[in-house]
């Protein structure tokens, strides 16, 4: 999933303005591979661990003096319009810890690069839910 | 055709590879017996002959996952009767007894229900 310019972006009861960007890439964490002694070619794969990174660029129009901390935890949610109207709008949400924020100089203003991991709520539940906009 | 031991076959849920431990001579230094000062060693017959499978059972549901598991597991409490071992193709081993089955850390809970193990059939002397 990627989404340029996400509206009403927050986390942790926060709101996060000025958002331009939320990647949420689902990647094997553990990969089973099995082959046979039937020949040479993988005969069985499965991705039994998974986990979902999600990276957010913010841009900011003033230096800030506090920023998100790797360890937090919260809920990250974010609204997308596919269309200039509010016809088709979601409403995306997930657990999520922060583990990397970054800042770099970008003209007057700077940017911040943030990378959080989704958490499932038991292990089978995607962490990633995705609703549309009552 | 499918592997098989005692005609039941344990490993067909999933991929599995068959493979054969050393073999050879049973060779012991002759220092073990207590003299350090002897040197050299001396053979005292032939390793037992150990064929091992590796492989991961597959199953759609937990119980059915025990199932595979506990069929497996049946064949290798004491006394434990021997039987014929046949690979998928076709190669057998007869008098095999199922001495131990290891399963891998975890049960891997990703499109299907699978778990990863080593089974390791001995045969006896005098088998």
């Amino acid at each position: 999933m990627l989404v340029f310019n996400p509206e009403k972006v927050s986390f942790a009861g926060v709101d996060w303005d000025g958002v331009e960007s939320v990647g949420v890439d689902r990647l094997a964490h553990r990969l089973v591979q099995e082959w046979s002694d039937d020949g040479a070619a993988m005969v069985f794969a499965d991705v039994p661990e998974q986990k979902v990174r999600v990276s957010l660029v913010q841009r900011l129009e003033d230096g800030a003096l506090t920023s998100p901390a790797p360890g937090d935890s919260g809920t990250l949610s974010f609204e997308v319009a596919r269309s200039g109207s509010d016809a088709g709008r979601v409403s995306v949400s997930m657990e999520a810890v922060v583990a990397e924020v970054r800042h770099d100089m970008l003209g007057k203003g700077g940017r911040r690069s943030m990378v959080l991991w989704a958490v499932s709520s038991d292990g089978a539940t995607d962490p990633v839910s995705v609703g549309s906009v009552t | 055709m499918s592997s098989s031991f005692k005609g039941i076959d344990l490993f067909g849920s999933g991929p599995y590879r068959f493979a054969m431990n050393k073999q050879g001579l049973f060779v012991v230094a002759l220092r073990a017996f207590g003299d350090s000062s002897i040197p050299g060693s001396a053979a005292f017959g032939d390793l037992e002959l150990e064929v091992v499978v590796r492989g991961r059972l597959m199953a759609a549901t937990e119980a059915a996952l025990w199932v595979l598991r506990d069929a497996i597991t049946a064949q290798a409490i004491f006394p434990a009767s021997s039987g014929t071992l046949i690979d998928q193709h076709g190669r057998s081993w007869a008098s095999m007894t199922l001495v131990a089955y290891e399963e891998n850390d975890r049960v891997d809970r990703g499109r299907d229900l699978s778990v990863g193990y080593e089974a390791r059939f001995r045969k006896f002397f005098g088998a």
